[in-house]
């Protein structure tokens, strides 16, 4: 008798919830259900027609009433709506600041601090983000029974990296995404999922130094950043605070991953060097690209980043 | 600004998208976040810093939606009343006639906990653990109420009609 799936699982399915085995099998399960399917169809292209009805208003200023409210000190609570171009444009004014790339704790530019406005950013990016959906801590859950966790990106940026596999401290990669970080310049952040749910995020960005800095670590609101330059690369390691060992143990296997030795210990011969292609420069973009990865890769296989 | 105030500046806009999404009247939206945002920055140092910012926010808008459709209801409810005592009442199956081109305009006939649960999932991406924060009620229920949804949304979108739907906005 073939397997029976509820409609519980095919809107788990619908939703990219369900990966691996299981969505191969509900697919086929579907193949013979063309109706079934069909609904199953239209409730992706619900999600789609949402985005495309209210993604523009991601890009509207804010208004007036809405930008005041972050402006210092206080002000009065405004009701009118201001509806010239003037306005509008003050209200741009007012969130092009709120959102600039000053550092939001440390209160230094990423010149005036080494890398600070950059693992500033990295913290913040660590704060707004998202907890782990179900399939990302099930994904995760999976690559500890040792089964695939990696994809290979095909994105086009200017390094040529490779994601850092944390799969030996049991967390595994299921987003890359390109994401604005100080001073304007875009970045990569990846996102690492562990099995109890928590999760990791290391965050590159290219800029080119000479002299080597050194590790350092920063922390603020529970965040804890560990962030260094080599060469064509600044990285950060954001990890909740209260991982302890745990989130030194990840921030040592990412630095060796780029080929630097953590805490004095000595490089190794056989370390990836990252290579370091034209860079292309800044490239704002509001909307934030983002590619998942699933848990259909191959194990331990490393991931290319090319911002 | 303070780092609290900073990160709620950063959420607004999606803020804003989601009020329009479950409004579906720009001005309402903005009403409802501007309250929602005075909220949070007047409570932002009770935030749990070990919790996700964006999923508190969204708690926050959600839990101040709820107390403006209550409010909503009321002035309504008194409305109507007046209204009654003056006029006859609509043909009883009037909306049922309403023409649905898309998911937008379908989602005017969910029911408010349908809608919601939409908009977060297909809308926001929220996971239903997520989602399940911000409305507090059990995931199960999340699953169940967004299943329900997009089973109607489905039968407005294919001529299934809405007799059995009353538009809701």
């Amino acid at each position: 008798m073939s397997e029976e799936f509820d409609e519980l699982d095919l809107l788990a399915y619908a939703d990219g919830r369900v990966t691996g085995d299981r969505a191969a099998r509900i697919k086929a399960y579907l193949a013979e259900r063309p109706e079934l399917a069909q609904r199953v169809r239209d409730f992706a292209q619900q999600d789609r027609e949402l985005h495309a009805q209210y993604d523009h208003h991601l890009d509207d200023p804010l208004p007036d009433r809405l930008a005041q409210l972050f402006d210092e000190p206080s002000a009065e609570r405004p009701r009118a709506r201001l509806k010239t171009s003037l306005a509008q444009a003050a209200a741009a004014a007012v969130l092009m600041a709120v959102t600039g790339g000053a550092g939001w704790w440390l209160g230094q530019s990423a010149d005036a601090g080494g890398d600070r406005g950059f693992a500033n950013a990295a913290a913040e990016r660590f704060i707004l983000a998202a907890p782990l959906s179900d399939s990302e801590i099930a994904g995760a859950q999976r690559m500890a029974s040792g089964q695939p966790t990696l994809q290979r990106f095909s994105d086009r940026i200017s390094l040529e990296l490779r994601a850092p596999d944390l799969s030996a401290q049991g967390y595994r990669l299921v987003d890359k995404r390109r994401v604005q970080l100080d001073d304007g310049q875009s970045g990569i952040a990846l996102r690492y999922a562990g099995a109890q749910g928590d999760q990791v995020q290391v965050f590159l960005k290219s800029r080119w130094r000479e002299r080597v800095q050194d590790v350092r670590t920063e922390r603020k609101n529970d965040v804890t950043v560990t962030y260094w330059n080599d060469g064509p690369i600044v990285v950060a390691v954001a990890s909740p605070s209260d991982d302890g060992p745990a989130g030194q143990e990840l921030a040592d296997e990412v630095q060796k991953a780029f080929g630097r030795a953590p805490k004095g210990k000595p490089k190794s011969p056989d370390a990836t060097i990252p290579t370091l292609e034209p860079y292309s420069g800044p490239q704002p973009q509001r909307q934030e690209a983002s590619t998942p990865t699933s848990g259909d890769g191959t194990a331990g296989q490393p991931s290319d980043i090319q911002p | 600004m303070d780092d609290e105030k900073r990160l709620i500046a950063q959420q607004t806009p999606h803020l804003r998208r989601f009020a329009i999404a479950l409004t579906g009247n720009p001005d309402r939206a903005d009403d409802l976040v501007q309250d929602a945002v005075e909220r949070a920055l007047r409570k932002r140092h009770s935030w749990r810093r070990t919790g996700s910012m964006r999923s508190w926010l969204f708690k926050v808008l959600y839990r101040t939606h709820l107390n403006s459709q209550a409010r909503r209801r009321l002035e309504r409810d008194s409305a109507d009343r007046l209204q009654a005592q003056s006029q006859t009442a609509a043909p009883a199956n009037q909306d049922s006639h309403v023409e649905v081109l898309n998911v937008a305009v379908a989602l005017d006939y969910l029911p408010r906990e349908q809608r919601e649960v939409v908009v977060m999932v297909g809308l926001e991406g929220m996971s239903y653990d997520e989602a399940a924060f911000v409305v507090g009620v059990p995931v199960g229920t999340i699953k169940s109420r967004l299943y329900r949804g997009r089973e109607a949304l489905y039968a407005l979108r294919h001529g299934e009609g809405t007799d059995h739907l009353r538009r809701v906005k």
